[in-house]
């Protein structure tokens, strides 16, 4: 008889525990929704003010930037027990390189960033960083055929347990700030 | 001497339009059109009465029958319609393309003719003859910039003509039955030579591929149903087709819902119908990282109402048809259709961490909600191996249908999460899968049959685990010498250990909890984590970027021992955020 | 009269789902995003929808039509022929088209 012919106690007390997890009792902060909202205005509006700053530092443009709403930390199956708002982009200029990232680091600096050191991030990819009033920013150096993509996002907060799947289902329907397009054609 | 400076290019004139939007516009018109072809189908069909006798019967007969005939009409006018708007948005789509590129032209030509201008004045009489050279071969770019302008307006005038007239000339039901009225519909001698399921996806392939556009248009709008969930079929077919089955379901059940008047299994399918609904639009939501433009979606599996109502479901994040690497992500336990869009999320962060990991490569990622995954009362004992089995046949038909719609040889590589690994270990080991890596997380136990990593039939190289020290699940499966006997834990041998001889890779959660816990569970497919990261570069076959974790083992003195849990989770950027 | 067969009640619920089907179908047309075409092809296609969402109707309006005419054909013979009523009220065929007469869609 194979092991899966027998009762399998383990299992049917995982299937259990999955299906009633409560989701941990963390009370969250009944101020969250107020909060991230005032977070999506300040991200967007750092993004809006500091992504061209950097574009501008290495002679190029934004290319696409737009932002939403992200879970942090999973607490169970499918739902986040905390949420951010997070814009991402994309910076293209024809004179990038190694050096680029340095330039971009010390651009993020003179927007009042504390930035910490450029690094390797893996194969071909070099990070630069930083954090301003509590949002991070920063981005990747793509090396070859190199590009920038970048980040900014403020910090995760806790929101109640009766809140989780509104925010888990939360889309922004304005993301874009600098769409893909830059004509009427989409 | 004298130079002409050239005069300005033509201006762009705008260009309003959403190819996007119009393919909405066409689904909603191929369901109507599918729904007015069951009418059709029905009155010479089901609804004859040949029992009943007598004057009533006669009338009824006699009065249905030229319903059925305008029902047949007026499925193939609309149909013909719809398929013109689609053809219409494949045409705007070009258009925009083309003016988006003007756009551009046209902006380097004015600068360098600015700086002409400024030149002029102050050009020397002896490079006079290089300056108006300069301006003869700008004004030929410039002429040839006003040409292409010319022709867009020309070529996007015909196109809104022919569109224009594509909707006019079938607006009544005179027009539409003067046309179409005793027309034989093409679907039905092109389902006449459809194969039988069980000739296998590479011959569903070739019959598909011998019908003319036509004839698939035509399937696609008389009997989506017929090849919505067909291994064989291309990824984008089965996604309009499933789509148009989809939007009918949901104006019709939700109609219903307006009445009060759903059943309870009807409630149920809705549910799933919904969800699926929500899954597409999370995908559609979403920008590519590296290209700003909108995350491919496709519905490559509806069957709401399977599994007595559980449900069936797999939606993709990128296009199946073409990516470079192709990832199959099987959920685990309680995981049914409606919770397609927490699949779905799952298989976007790692459709985004390969792209962001992997620049160059594309990636399609399914969330494949496609078999009947335990759910706490249908689960124990034999069930699960039943629904093992089951699960692992329904993957790798999946499999094999995935690979006959590629002449090409795309990477694949199946995720399987908690249970998922099981069937997806089953699979591996019960059928001839074409794959190249296996992914295994969370796993508690990869099937009866693996009792080594070489027996998922790929390399011991090419099947890798990650389990992270928390995870309550992960620590189910035997290992070591010990057997946990009778009173059986997991489903086969724990994945990490090392006598299983897989690799097993760094998948600490970033905030794991103090001790043994079910959240960490959950926490595999998190952005930013390690496992993410490493799972992104398995699919991308950058086997050499992936962090390795000290496997699992069990000394003869002593209890299963876990190096991870002294290791303190590192962080790593799956965003391109840094 | 001649008996009715119990496939007239079924009929009858199936003309009533064909109702519910043409009516969804008709706002599929009617609610068709025309947003995304030029002005110039949106000016053609607001009135061909308008029209084809009358022409859906009108199909889900005579397909409600069968569904009743079957059930007066019920009613008909069931009124008019007291004895087969008596004979079968216990008849599994008569309980069918009974039931065929709570009309639920």
């Amino acid at each position: 008889m194979g092991r899966l012919h027998r009762v399998t106690l383990g299992i049917g007390l995982v299937v259990v525990a999955l299906a009633a997890c409560d989701g941990g009792s963390t009370a969250g902060d009944p101020d969250a929704g107020a909060r991230l909202e005032d977070q999506r205005t300040e991200v967007r509006a750092t993004a809006l003010d500091v992504a061209p700053a950097l574009a501008a530092a290495v002679g190029g443009r934004v290319t696409f930037m737009s932002g939403e709403w992200q879970g942090c930390n999973i607490v169970e199956q499918y739902l986040h027990r905390n949420f951010r708002y997070s814009v991402s982009g994309r910076i293209d200029a024809a004179g990038l390189d190694e050096a680029s990232v340095e330039v971009l680091s010390a651009a993020l600096e003179q927007q009042g960033f504390r930035t910490s050191a450029v690094e390797p991030v893996g194969s071909g990819r070099i990070g630069f960083g930083g954090e301003r009033d509590g949002l991070e920013g920063g981005g990747t150096l793509y090396v070859e055929n190199p590009f920038v993509l970048f980040g900014f996002s403020g910090p995760c907060i806790d929101v109640p347990k009766g809140e989780r799947e509104t925010w888990e289902r939360r889309r922004d329907p304005d993301k874009d700030l600098v769409p893909k397009r830059t004509t009427s054609g989409g | 001497m004298t130079v002409t400076l050239p005069a300005p290019p033509a201006t762009v004139p705008t260009l309003t339009c959403d190819p996007a939007s119009v393919e909405l516009f066409v689904t909603d018109l191929l369901s109507a059109s599918a729904q007015i072809d069951d009418l059709g189908t029905f009155v010479p069909g089901t609804a004859q009465i040949p029992a009943w006798t007598g004057d009533d019967s006669v009338t009824y007969h006699q009065e249905i029958k030229p319903l059925g005939t305008r029902a047949d009409a007026m499925s193939l006018a609309l149909r013909h319609v719809s398929r013109r708007a689609s053809q219409h948005a494949t045409a705007l789509q070009g258009f925009v393309t083309t003016h988006d590129d003007l756009v551009l032209r046209r902006a380097t030509l004015v600068s360098e003719l600015n700086s002409l201008r400024l030149q002029a004045p102050m050009i020397p009489p002896e490079q006079l003859d290089d300056f108006g050279a300069d301006c003869t071969q700008l004004g030929n770019r410039i002429a040839a910039f006003d040409t292409d302008v010319t022709a867009l307006v020309t070529d996007l005038g015909a196109e809104e003509d022919e569109m224009v007239a594509a909707f006019t000339r079938l607006q009544t039901l005179d027009q539409v039955e003067k046309r179409y009225s005793g027309v034989p519909d093409p679907a039905d001698a092109a389902l006449a030579d459809k194969p039988p399921t069980s000739a296998g996806p590479a011959a569903v392939r070739e019959w598909w591929d011998s019908l003319t556009p036509a004839e698939q248009y035509a399937i696609l709008g008389a009997s989506p149903g017929s090849i919505g969930n067909l291994d064989g079929i291309p990824a984008s077919v089965r996604d309009r087709a499933n789509t148009v089955a989809l939007e009918r379901d949901l104006a019709m059940l939700e109609l219903l819902e307006e009445r009060d008047q759903l059943t309870g299994s009807e409630k149920e399918h809705l549910t799933n119908a919904r969800a699926t609904e929500k899954a597409l639009a999370d995908v559609d939501d979403h920008v590519d990282p590296i290209t700003g433009e909108p995350v491919t979606s496709q519905l490559y599996i509806y069957d709401p109402t399977a599994f007595n109502g559980d449900g069936r479901v797999a939606v993709v994040a990128g296009d199946l048809d073409a990516a470079d690497n192709l990832a199959v992500i099987t959920p685990g336990f309680s995981n049914d259709a409606s919770k397609i869009p927490g699949i779905t999320d799952n298989a976007l962060n790692l459709y985004e961490a390969t792209r962001v990991l992997g620049p160059d490569q594309t990636t399609a990622v399914v969330a494949w909600m496609g078999y009947d995954a335990p759910d706490g009362w249908d689960s124990p004992g034999v069930a699960f191996e039943q629904m093992a089995e089951n699960g692992a046949e329904r993957l790798a038909d999946t499999i094999d249908g995935i690979n006959a719609i590629r002449d090409d040889d795309p990477r694949i590589v199946p995720v399987g999460h908690s249970y998922g690994s099981t069937t997806t270990g089953t699979a591996a080991t019960d059928h001839d899968m074409d794959v190249d890596d296996f992914v295994l997380l969370g796993s508690p136990g990869p099937g009866d049959s693996a009792e080594h990593a070489s027996d998922l039939g790929v390399g011991s190289d090419h099947v890798w685990v990650g389990s992270n020290s928390k995870d309550i699940v992960a620590d189910l499966g035997d290992m070591g010498w010990v057997n946990k006997g009778n009173v059986e834990l997991g489903l086969g041998r724990d994945p990490a250990e090392d006598d299983f001889g897989a690799n097993r890779f760094r998948a600490e959660a970033t905030d794991r909890g103090m001790g043994d816990n079910f959240g960490d569970h959950s926490k595999y497919f998190e952005h930013n984590s390690e496992s993410l990261y490493n799972v992104a570069q398995i699919v991308n076959g950058h086997y050499d970027e992936v962090s390795s974790a000290d496997h699992k083992y069990d000394p003869l003195f002593g209890g299963p021992t876990d190096p991870e849990k002294d290791r303190d989770p590192g962080t790593t950027d799956t965003e391109g955020h840094n | 009269m001649p008996a009715i067969p119990p496939e007239v009640g079924t009929r009858a619920g199936q003309w009533d789902q064909q109702n519910v089907d043409l009516t969804s179908a008709g706002s599929l047309v009617a609610d068709a995003p025309t947003t995304g075409f030029t002005q110039t092809v949106r000016a053609a296609a607001t009135p061909f929808l308008t029209a084809w969402h009358a022409h859906v109707q009108g199909l889900a309006t005579d397909a409600e039509g069968f569904a009743d005419g079957l059930r007066v054909s019920i009613t008909n013979w069931w009124e008019s022929d007291l004895a087969a009523q008596n004979a079968l009220t216990h008849d599994p065929d008569v309980v069918t088209l009974y039931a065929a007469m709570d009309e639920r869609r």
